[in-house]
């Protein structure tokens, strides 16, 4: 039996996700009362809490198969989770490195979709939407992304280690309050500004960028789209959800998932699962792949506007130039 | 009696939810949002589907909601949702009607809801509606 660790980053970093939404909700306060929604921050919420129930009742698989692989490592380095040192940076770097393949095929794959969708689905970006995690992730198989991490033998428990600081890190780039952060950060590790873009919907920034804690994969990837001082950002999924019943929100993807593979013909029908969201065998619906060439069709016909004299987040409702949090 | 801790865990974190959302409440965050005028609502249904081209558009009396149509005949409706908006293009399961002088229209989606409008056309809006249900066939 393998040693993992006692604790969790995650769990021990709550009270200061706590604090700091409290923080912003203060700021929000004095600087535009809609950057926060009760509903929605509830919704948002519980989303964190019934993230970690369902980790706790289905995560034990994930983890299984992770000591499993363990056992047919190529490389025999590993001190216990603990070490060796040399070993915490690279894992570090490969696990973001995981993380953005399966974070874009969460994005690509609508079954995937189906579960990273419940992360979109507010309409507000603060640090509530941070927590606003999915409850069926354990029913998508993104975990294999990192297997082959396991495979070539970094430890189980040092995974877990490098992802709980991966999401915490995540924590903090969910804010329209900081603008942008030093040119060598904005250009190294993803930020608020970066994040932003990855949480619209506007055609100009639909699946783009999908890192995680270093913006450079989405740079040697070709999914980077720096934020944009012409159009503010609006944020949520192309179809908003227009309800605030939780149930709904967790679920709704997949209802409709289910809903169109039983309708659909059956030369169709692994379509509706592996293919990209909005995808339809009759077209009756748009990609974002669909959406983004019919906007840029139509930015190709009209003059550039005259809009943009002043930064997205100078106009964002809770952001003044030179104030963070 | 013990507290299996991690149901102690599942307590404390729902009760420090429910703070949170509370405080959100007692700052006064949320405001809702008003549909202020046509410029507004043609920004707000660009929203909610990019290059939708609008032939003519009825706000609700109180700004809470409106009705759109294209140049291609689709129609659209926009309600508040929260701090912001969110809408549907409607299709043949959508119904209308209007009742006290308040039209209804039902997108068809449960969780999305009855949208209500005070407007001085309703009826013309509650038979454009109508006319979306696919014709019968023989």
């Amino acid at each position: 039996m393998i040693e993992l660790p006692e604790f969790s980053i995650t769990q021990l970093a709550v009270p200061l996700f706590i604090a700091a939404i409290i923080f912003e909700m203060v700021w929000a306060r004095k600087r535009a009362a809609s950057a926060y929604e009760p509903k929605d921050t509830l919704v948002s919420l519980a989303f964190g809490l019934g993230s970690t129930a369902a980790g706790a009742l289905f995560g034990g698989l994930i983890l299984a198969i992770f000591i499993g692989a363990y056992e047919y490592r190529l490389l025999d380095f590993s001190e216990g989770w603990w070490g060796p040192v040399w070993a915490w940076p690279i894992c570090f770097i490969l696990d973001d490195l995981a993380y953005y393949w399966s974070h874009r095929f969460g994005h690509r794959v609508r079954w995937f979709w189906a579960s990273h969708v419940n992360h979109h689905s507010s309409q507000h970006y603060n640090l509530s939407t941070a927590l606003r995690q999915t409850w069926t992730g354990q029913f998508t198989v993104g975990f294999i992304f990192s297997l082959p991490l396991v495979l070539i033998g970094f430890h189980p428990g040092m995974l877990i280690v490098c992802g709980g600081i991966n999401l915490v890190y995540q924590f903090w780039i969910h804010t329209e309050a900081i603008d942008k952060m030093p040119r060598w950060f904005e250009a190294v590790m993803n930020t608020p500004s970066h994040h932003r873009v990855h949480h619209a919907t506007n055609p100009r920034y639909l699946d783009r960028n999908y890192a995680g804690v270093f913006i450079i994969w989405d740079k040697m990837f070709g999914t980077f789209e720096p934020e944009s001082s012409a159009e503010p950002i609006r944020y949520g999924i192309i179809k908003q959800l227009g309800s605030f019943n939780l149930l709904w929100a967790v679920f709704h993807e997949w209802i409709g998932m289910i809903s169109d593979l039983v309708r659909a013909p059956w030369r169709h029908k692994l379509g509706y699962v592996l293919r990209e969201p909005g995808w339809t065998h009759d077209g009756s619906r748009d990609t974002s792949d669909m959406i983004r060439a019919r906007w840029l069709s139509q930015q190709s016909n009209t003059q550039p506007s005259q809009d943009e004299a002043y930064p997205v987040a100078d106009r964002n409702s809770i952001a003044l130039p030179g104030e963070a949090p | 009696m013990e507290i299996d801790p991690r149901l102690l865990q599942f307590g404390v974190s729902l009760a420090a939810i429910l703070l949170l959302a509370g405080l959100a409440m007692l700052l006064r965050l949320g405001p809702q949002p008003s549909l202020v005028d046509k410029t507004h609502t043609r920004a707000v249904a660009n929203e909610v589907l990019d290059g939708f081209e609008i032939q003519h558009l009825s706000i609700s009396e109180n700004g809470d909601a409106a009705l759109l149509r294209s140049r291609d005949e689709a129609i659209m409706v926009i309600k508040t949702h929260g701090t912001k908006f969110a809408g549907r293009i409607l299709s043949a399961d959508a119904s209308a009607y209007v009742q006290s002088g308040i039209l209804h229209v039902d997108c068809g989606e449960v969780r999305f809801g009855t949208v209500s409008l005070k407007l001085a056309d309703a009826a013309d809006w509650a038979n454009a509606i109508h006319a979306l249900k696919a014709p019968a066939h023989d």
